[in-house]
Order: structure tokens, then C-alpha cells, then sequence
């Protein structure tokens, strides 16, 4: 295939309300009733219902990517259960001068498995508390890239300034301390039409 | 409405292609170890049946550092959508649970690790996906229920 040239925008320019609409995105309702019946033998009949959602930004280690933990609470069970799932650069920082990048969402687990007791020696995966790996989720091949290329816009040249500007929260993870930040917490008391919107 | 072609008339060189580029970024490990690169590599059999309850293809891949080497062994699902489609590890769709372990996977296939512009590209562009001007494709008919063998090679320097 001849290599096309495009412009990309670097993940850490996503700001927290895209990240927010690339959750709501992926956690639709099929993939909410995968996990749901994934709680089957814990809880039978498990509806894809939740009342409790919080999206997290997490220190992915390396400075091309983070990871996005999402907590769950299902209306029918009686703890909160996490999936999630990392965002990399593809190729090393500085190299996004020319704009030529692709980036990868995938599995946490299955990012950090192969440096895991090689780079990192005590193991890192299990490390972010993912219950529900990225893995267990159907997620359509071009639904996935429509909504990167048309709703973020992560390949189309002349956006506006602020769309190629760095999201600092993202860049200070793993500053100073700073391991995580939560980009959106609702519940059903305070949001009803929020966890309205996303879990039907 | 939008329709795409069936994965179930990928050609044999289409599904060999579809290998290579899934083989190269889902990045199985073993034990640790990332998957070798084809340059390391010097066995691979690719087999596929049917999904059959579900329109898709069953991918089992086995290689090997050297020829007579264990064999390791990598599976996913290839399946169509409506109107799209996705790849699940096939130890994720649960109707596959009964052969899951004849399969004899000893590579965990992260298979939505995946650079998202490149993948989308290969679908769209090489293997013509969303391109109706083209049909009609033919079902694969060497796809059936029974594993068949598209490639086993031996890869010599």
C-alpha cells in the first residue's frame, strides 16, 4: 500500500471532553451488556444499566502514552467494577513534526505484557486495576477510525491552533507525583440525565 | 444503507495478507517474550474455518522459531457487523468457549491493539471492504467447518 501523508494530531492533545466522548463511543450499550454478562455468574440477569461512571487518566509510564480507566457501577450489583484500555503514539516523541503518525488504543494488559519483568520487573498490567480488559470489547473496525478522523479529527490538516495544543493535564501525569486525574465522575443521584444519556 | 463485503470471501492471498498485517501490530506474547519478528521466524501454518454461527472467520496461526520446534499457537476471530467489522481474541466471543482449548492457544492475541488509521486503511484500501463497485465477490468455499490450511511454509534465510 503507498504511503499516504496526512496530519495527526498527538494524543496528548485530546482534550477532556474528547476523551469523554471517546468513552461514551466505545462503552455503548452493546459493550456495557458484555461486561454485564460477563457478571452473569455473580450476579444473574445483570442488566446493561449502571448507575455510577468515572473516566480516569492514568500515567501510562512511557511519555507517547496514557491509559484510560473507566469505573462502572451497575445497578444490580453490589461493587463497582473497572474497565479500560491505553492510548499510544506511534513512534517516539519529536518525531511528529512531519505529522505522519498513526496511534494505537488497545488492550492495557496486552500493551504492557511484553516489557513486563523485562523493563519493568515487578510487572505492570495488573498494576491499573483493569477488572475488564479493552479485549473483552467489540469495538467495529471503521466506526472506530470514522470517529477519530471525523469527530476528533486526529487526521485533517488546517484545524484550528488550539486543536494541535497539549492537554497539560495529560503532560503533567507522571510529574511531580501526579499518577492520575479524573475527567468525569456521575452518579445517578446527582447526573440522572447523564447516566441517562450513557447507559442506554 | 451502507454494506460491505463479506469477510467470508476473502481470497486466500487476502487472508494471508490480513495475517501479516494483524501478526505484525497485535504484538501475542509468550511467557513474556514479544512475538518474534518475521525476520526471526522460521515456521508458520495459518488455518481457518468457519465462525459458523456467526458470519466470520476462525484464524489459528502457529509458528515457530525454528522448523522443528514447539509450535506456538495464535487465534482471533475475524467477524462481519452490520455494516462493519471487528476482531476479538477468540477466547473473548463466547459462543467459541467449547473449542477454545482444543485450539491449543499459547499466544495471547491482543487483537484491537491496533494502529487505528493503518488498520482501517488496509480494510478499506487492499481488501476493498466498503467498495461495492466491485462486486459481486465470491464465498470463499474453502471456509466450511473443518479447519483448512491457506499457507504452511518454511521460512529459510
Amino acid at each position: 500500500m503507498e504511503a499516504v501523508k496526512y496530519y495527526s494530531r498527538d494524543i496528548f492533545t485530546l482534550t477532556n471532553e474528547e476523551i469523554i466522548k471517546l468513552v461514551d463511543m466505545i462503552l455503548v450499550n452493546y459493550n456495557l451488556d458484555r461486561i454485564a454478562h460477563s457478571l452473569y455468574q455473580e450476579r444473574p440477569s445483570l442488566s446493561r444499566e449502571i448507575n455510577y461512571r468515572k473516566i480516569e487518566a492514568i500515567n501510562g509510564l512511557y511519555e507517547f502514552a496514557y491509559v484510560i480507566k473507566v469505573t462502572l457501577g451497575f445497578e444490580d450489583l453490589g461493587r463497582k467494577i473497572t474497565t479500560g484500555f491505553v492510548l499510544s503514539n506511534e513512534g517516539a516523541p519529536g518525531d511528529n513534526e512531519i505529522y505522519e503518525g498513526d496511534f494505537y488504543i488497545g488492550s492495557v494488559l496486552g500493551f504492557y505484557q511484553p516489557f513486563e519483568h523485562v523493563v519493568h520487573l515487578n510487572g505492570t498490567g495488573k498494576g491499573f486495576g483493569i477488572d475488564f480488559d479493552y479485549s473483552h470489547l467489540i469495538v467495529y473496525t471503521k466506526r472506530l477510525y470514522q470517529f477519530f478522523n471525523d469527530t476528533l479529527r486526529l487526521w485533517s490538516s488546517n484545524l484550528s491552533p488550539d486543536k494541535y495544543q497539549y492537554n497539560q493535564h495529560l503532560l503533567d501525569l507522571g510529574k511531580e507525583n501526579i499518577q492520575e486525574y479524573v475527567i468525569e465522575e456521575v452518579d445517578n443521584i446527582n447526573q440522572p440525565e447523564r447516566i441517562a444519556a450513557i447507559s442506554k | 444503507m451502507e454494506r460491505i463485503r463479506s469477510i467470508l470471501t476473502l481470497t486466500d492471498d487476502e487472508i494471508i495478507s490480513t495475517v501479516d498485517l494483524l501478526l505484525k501490530i497485535s504484538r501475542p506474547v509468550i511467557d513474556g517474550v514479544e512475538l518474534m519478528s518475521s525476520g526471526d521466524m522460521r515456521y508458520r501454518k495459518i488455518e481457518v474455518k468457519s465462525a459458523e454461527i456467526v458470519p466470520g472467520i476462525i484464524f489459528r496461526i502457529s509458528y515457530a522459531e525454528e522448523v522443528n520446534s514447539k509450535k506456538d499457537v495464535v487465534s482471533f476471530i475475524l467477524e462481519d457487523g452490520i455494516n462493519d467489522i471487528f476482531i476479538l481474541p477468540v477466547n473473548r466471543a463466547r459462543y467459541t468457549a467449547d473449542f477454545v482449548n482444543p485450539l491449543n492457544i499459547t499466544s495471547n492475541f491482543a487483537g484491537i491493539d491496533q494502529p487505528v488509521r493503518e488498520v482501517y486503511m488496509f480494510f478499506a484500501e487492499n481488501l476493498q471492504l466498503w467498495n461495492l463497485s466491485i462486486v459481486p465477490f465470491s464465498i470463499n468455499n474453502n471456509i466450511k467447518d473443518d479447519w483448512y490450511t491457506v499457507e504452511e511454509k518454511i521460512i529459510i534465510d
